[in-house]
């Protein structure tokens, strides 16, 4: 009873998470989508070093000039700077992260409905594991094609010459903060992921067995 | 699997069906089913000692090796 209980609190808070995976996906999106036709609007979104995205309300100037914000002693870029390239880079490399953790949470979902079902940690699970292994797999490798997608986000600053041409400063942002540490937990979870299946599938078949014998 | 269970043979033989059998050794018509059908992966003592009761015969006779 108390197992069960625990179960449908897991899948509950389970679907709870899918549910704001969900709405983040849609809010990211649009985020970018109004970026684009309303500029003035996320003057004051900044990225940071994490490559996070953060509201300033503390900059009370914004640099208007390349050498203004060499210059200043802002830390991060600010977002309506960015190429279009580099923000569609910002925004794909972060929706492939919020899919595949959906993807993910979605299996462990699957794993604790069908646990929850059946009442037993036993049946058809294991597979769950071997998928959520595979998908944090490919994510790692897509995470190292993102690594190098971020690390050259191009900056650039229109400013008007004396003969009112706008000319571009861009700037490759090379040696941006790679935090290699999510990579190595990343590949611990991998791991985990995989052990775990090949226990699970174990447990099937002893499960099996036991109910064949007579 | 070369272990074969030869319970069908048996019950003909005997001329009792999968039913009596059932009520006989108190085991489910679905795991005698189990049984009857090769499907079983092991099988316990205890059981096999109702069934050569009930059926009056040997293990032998239910079970059988056969080399693939």
């Amino acid at each position: 009873m108390k197992q069960s209980r625990t179960l449908l609190f897991a899948s509950k808070l389970l679907s709870f998470i899918k549910l704001i995976i969900i709405i983040s996906i849609f809010l990211f999106s649009y985020l970018f989508i109004h970026a684009r036709y309303s500029p003035q609007s996320v003057e004051k979104l900044l990225l940071t070093k994490h490559t996070y995205i953060e509201f300033t309300g503390n900059i009370t100037k914004i640099p208007t000039t390349y050498e203004e914000y060499k210059n200043s002693d802002i830390e991060g870029i600010f977002f309506n700077k960015l190429s279009g390239g580099s923000k569609f880079k910002i925004w794909m490399s972060g929706l492939i992260s919020l899919t595949f953790v959906l993807l993910i949470i979605n299996q462990l979902r699957g794993f604790v409905n069908i646990s929850r079902k059946e009442g037993s940690f036993f049946y058809n699970t294991s597979q769950f594991f071997k998928k959520s292994s595979i998908y944090c797999s490919i994510y790692l490798c897509l995470s190292l094609v993102l690594l190098y997608w971020r690390s050259s986000l191009s900056y650039i600053y229109y400013e008007k010459n004396a003969s009112n041409n706008i000319i571009a400063n861009q700037i490759d942002l090379q040696g941006f903060y790679i935090n290699i540490n999510s990579y190595i937990n990343l590949l611990f979870v991998i791991l985990f992921l995989m052990v775990a299946s090949k226990v699970f599938k174990e447990g099937e078949k002893l499960k099996s067995e036991n109910q064949l014998t007579v | 699997m070369a272990i074969i269970i030869n319970l069908d043979v048996m019950l003909a033989k005997r001329k009792v069906s999968l039913s009596e059998l059932s009520e006989k050794v108190n085991i489910t018509m679905a795991n005698l089913s189990i049984l009857k059908n090769n499907k079983a992966k092991a099988i316990r003592f205890s059981t096999l000692n109702s069934i050569c009761k009930a059926l009056q015969c040997q293990p032998s006779d239910l079970i059988e090796y056969e080399d693939e």
